[in-house]
This record gives C-alpha cells, structure tokens and sequence, in this order.
C-alpha cells in the first residue's frame, strides 16, 4: 500500500526535472507563476471607488508618507501598479536575468499587492505561504535551470538548489503547525471536539449565500457529527505538518490530507486556499526527489 | 536555535501586556481607524481571558511549535542541506524561519504582514451567539434581491467586502446608546453603502440600485432548526 502510494506520487511527477537545479527552477517557476496570476487575475482599479476612510495602509504601504499612500489609490496607478507588477513576477518567474534583481522585485512588488488588499478590511492568510516560498526563492541562485536563459558557467554546489527549495517547503508547512498550537492554546480541548464546527459551517455558507447549505447543516446531524469526528484527525495533521520535511512517507500521507482537508473546506467552509493545495502538490513531490538524489539506494528500494 | 527562536516569540507576544491595560488582540479587523470590531460580542464570544489563561495558552502554543520545530532542526533534510551552505546563505535562511515562527506566535500587529499570526476559526462559537449580516438591494425596477457585494469588486474576494460591511454593521450594534462614536460609525457605513450602490449602478446602468437594507440573521433551534432574519436598517443609495 505504501509503496503503491509512493509510486503513484513518483509517476504523477515523472516528468520533473532530474538535477537539484532543474527542481530548484521548477519550484521557481511554480511559486512567482502562481504570485503573477494572483495579481493578474482581478483588477486593481476599482479600489480608487471605495470611500478613502476605508484603506488603512499595512506592511510595506505602512511605511510609506501619507500624502502617497492615498496618491497609490487613484484607478491609473493602481493599473500601472498591477501591470509592472504581473510582468515582473513573469521574469521571475521565468527565471530571466539578472533573477536575483527579478525575483526581490517581484516579491516587494507581490508583498505590496497583497498588503494593498489587506488595506482594506480584516487579515486574512490565503497567499501568506505563498509569499513565504518567494522570499525562499529570492535568496538563492533558482534560475540556473528550467529556464530559456541556463547558467552556462560550472554549476554550483547541489546545496544552493536544494536549500529553497527546503525553505519554501517550510513557509507552506510551518503556518499549519503555527494555527493548530494555537487553537488548542486558545480553546483547549474544544479545538479537539470541532465544538463550534456548526456555527462556522452555518456562518460561513450563510454569509456567502447558500441558504439552503447552511439550513441543511442545521437539520441533519449526522452530517455534522461525521465533520467534529475528523476534528482531531484534522488538527494532528496540521499541528505535524512540518514533519512532512523529514519523514517521506508521512509526507505521502500529509499530501492526501492536504487535498482532502482543502476541498472539503471549500465544500463545507466556503474556503479554498487553492494557492498553498497547488505549493503542496509541487514543492512536496520535488522533496520527494531531492531526497532520491540524496540517497539512490533508498529510492531504489522505494521504487 | 530552536529555543532562541521560541524565546523571541515569546517576549514578543508578552511585551505588549506588561503594562497590564487591556488592549485588543490584533488590529487587522479594525475600520476607518476604529477598533470597533473586537469589541462587539458577536465577534468575540470568548471575551477577555486572564492573565493566567493567556500565560498558559501561550506556553501550550509554544511548546507544541518548539516539539515539531526541534525535530525538523534536527533532520536529515534540514542537516544535509544547511551546513554546507556559504554563511550569509545560512544567515539569510535561519532570518527567513526566524521571522515565519516569531510571526506566527507574536505577529498581531498588521504593519509587519506577511511575518504575522495565522489564527482562522480559533475561537469558539456557539450556534444561538450566530450573527450573519445580509445585504438586500431594491432595484429601480421594483425588484428586491440578495447583493453579493464581493462580485463588484472581485480584487477584494473571497469575502473581503462583505466581511467589512458586516463588521460594521456589529460595531453599530454594538454601540448600545448610539452616541456620537455611533454616529460616527453609522455615518461611515450610510458612506460604504452609498459607495457600494454607486459602484453597482455604474456596472448595471439598465436596473439601477435604489436602496439596501441591511438584514441580521440568528439561529433559532427548535425542532425545526432555522435561520431567522430582521431588518436592522435601509439607506438610500442616491
């Protein structure tokens, strides 16, 4: 079962590039195409229709004079903004050169996006993980590979490639570590029992529209019992997440957990972070194969 | 390094209670400058915890990051790859997950997102303390329906719109006397709304907004379990 498990992570990916900066590229392409997408996908410009009083510049827009941070808000800049900004991410994504210079300009620019976003109204975590695999991205050399313009001098130590990819994989795993200590901290054992599972179920499909959703879960309670029940289940993989860095097999395991756990949380909860399913489905099976490379007679064996 | 950097988060979380005046526990929800929205009781069922409780919760919180962060440090995956990098590589990488756990513990001030604390679904949540705000437009036309505000403005999505107008609306209840500082809050949300109406009606020139009401939603549980909604109050758009 194991091993068929494994060999069906290894086939979906069998395509991945063999070197360390081959799957360095790969990661790198990955992680700035998605941060480019985000930005592409919606337009910036609308926000200039908002009352002023409700943009609290955060972050990076903090920092910035307050006769600017309000010029940020009319509909020229804020497509000129998200034009610059989509292209750049694209270099880096690339991996264009210079990619050091692409890459922290693409991750200033993404941090300011989201942090305009975030400018209005509450915090919220869906691109957090995202931005973390950026800044892992951005400190290490990810472009000498997967790219139309290859490092053609020696190449460098295998470490340089594998380290963000690390890092990256941390930024997606640590936050889930980071939410389940604190649930259990702030609510004790009713983060163990899904004790308030209902409300938000019927909160959340309420709040976006889907009367009949939220009535139905109010109705039937087998269906919200069968939701506490995994609650523990659900909270150990989160608090564990971080151990899918070590143990190979676990990280199979976390992997399956990871796409049940968002697409049910998109059924019941009206949340997809989709952005951190698809880091999973990437930067996890590319550990996979740093690992192999690491130790060929161990990935023999698993194969 | 794990305890350094489980240290650091620690006195970090710990710093802004040393005074021992009650401040809210993150900034990110307040609006238009105004912390109205962690001082509804819709939105924090829980209310304030002693000095006791938060000591212990933090120390449960780190004490299961510290567990898993020690033994990721102390990997193979981790070891294979770290040492052997030159040191300003290793410096950059250790400041990189230095940032991301200290954030996760102490990280409420919003001004250093994306280094901040993830704490989704958190609180616990009773089905009768159920508050959902509803947006209801009435049409030139006569017709009435649902707004789904988040569609006229799809940058601000999943729900960033909604969840603005909604906290409003619990900052205005929560105001029992409706005094000035509730004028002033009221004031502001009559302006998001208008700007909401203004918005659609440039989109849908044909069936222009006239009016929205606002709605609040509770949970009766009986035997037939049901949302039940009231009108709170309607603004007009132009």
């Amino acid at each position: 079962m194991r091993r068929k498990l494994s060999g069906c992570v290894s086939s979906l990916f069998g395509a991945m590039p063999a070197d360390a900066a081959g799957l360095a590229g790969l990661v790198r392409a990955a992680v700035f195409g998605l941060c480019c997408v985000k930005m592409a996908v919606a337009p910036l410009a609308p926000l200039a229709e908002l009352p002023p009083y409700l943009f609290e510049p955060i972050s990076l827009l903090a920092a910035l004079p307050r006769s600017l941070q309000y010029e940020i808000l009319r509909p020229d800049v804020l497509t000129i903004f998200q034009i610059v900004a989509c292209l750049i991410a694209l270099l880096a994504a690339c991996g264009a050169r210079p990619y050091r210079l692409w890459a922290v300009a693409a991750c200033v620019l993404f941090t300011a996006h989201q942090a305009l976003l975030r400018s209005f109204g509450h915090m919220n975590h869906q691109e957090i993980s995202l931005l973390f695999a950026a800044y892992a991205l951005a400190l290490f050399p990810a472009a000498d590979a997967f790219t139309p313009w290859p490092r053609n001098r020696a190449p460098r130590t295998r470490e340089l490639y594998a380290a963000p990819i690390v890092l990256a994989a941390a930024g997606l795993l640590l936050p889930y570590s980071g939410i389940a200590a604190y649930r259990l901290a702030r609510s004790g054992f009713a983060a163990l029992t899904g004790a308030s599972l209902p409300a938000y179920f019927v909160k959340n499909s309420l709040s976006v529209g889907y009367e009949p959703i939220g009535t139905f879960i109010l109705q039937p309670p087998l269906l919200v019992r069968a939701a506490q029940a995994t609650a523990p289940a659900v909270w150990f993989f989160e608090l564990t997440a971080p151990l899918a860095l070590v143990y190979r097999r676990y990280r199979h395991f976390w992997l399956g957990f990871a796409v049940v756990f968002h697409l049910l949380s998109w059924l019941f909860m009206y949340i997809l972070f989709w952005e951190s399913l698809l880091l999973a489905l990437v930067i996890l099976p590319v550990l996979d194969r740093l690992g192999e490379q690491r130790e060929p007679s161990n990935a023999a064996g698993a194969a | 390094m794990t305890v350094a950097i489980l240290l650091l988060a620690v006195a970090l979380r710990v710093a802004p209670h040393l005074d021992r005046s009650e401040r809210p526990a993150a900034a990110p929800g307040s609006i238009g400058g105004e912390n109205v929205l962690l001082s509804g009781e819709d939105l924090h069922p829980g209310g304030e915890r002693s000095v006791e409780r938060r000591a212990a919760a933090l120390a449960i919180e780190a004490l299961l990051i510290g567990v898993v962060l020690y033994r990721v440090l102390r990997s193979r995956t981790v070891g294979a790859n770290f040492p052997a990098l030159p040191v300003r590589y290793r410096i950059a990488s250790a400041a990189l997950v230095c940032a991301i756990v200290v954030g996760l513990v102490a990280g409420t001030n919003p001004n250093i997102f994306p280094f901040v604390t993830w704490r989704m679904y958190a609180d616990e949540m009773r089905m009768e303390q159920l508050r959902v705000a509803r947006f209801i437009g009435t049409f030139r036309s006569g017709r009435s329906e649902r707004l789904d505000v988040d569609r006229l403005l799809p940058a601000l999505r999943p729900q960033r719109l909604y969840s603005l107008l909604a906290h409003q609306v619990s900052g205005i209840r929560a105001q029992k006397d409706r005094g000035a500082r509730g004028a002033e809050l009221f004031s502001k949300h009559e302006e998001t709304l208008k700007a909401v109406g203004r918005i659609y009606n440039r989109r849908h020139p044909d069936d222009p907004l006239a009016r929205i009401s606002v709605w609040i939603g509770t949970v009766a549980r009986g035997d037939r379990p049901d949302v039940f909604y009231r009108e709170v109050w309607a603004i007009d758009v132009n």
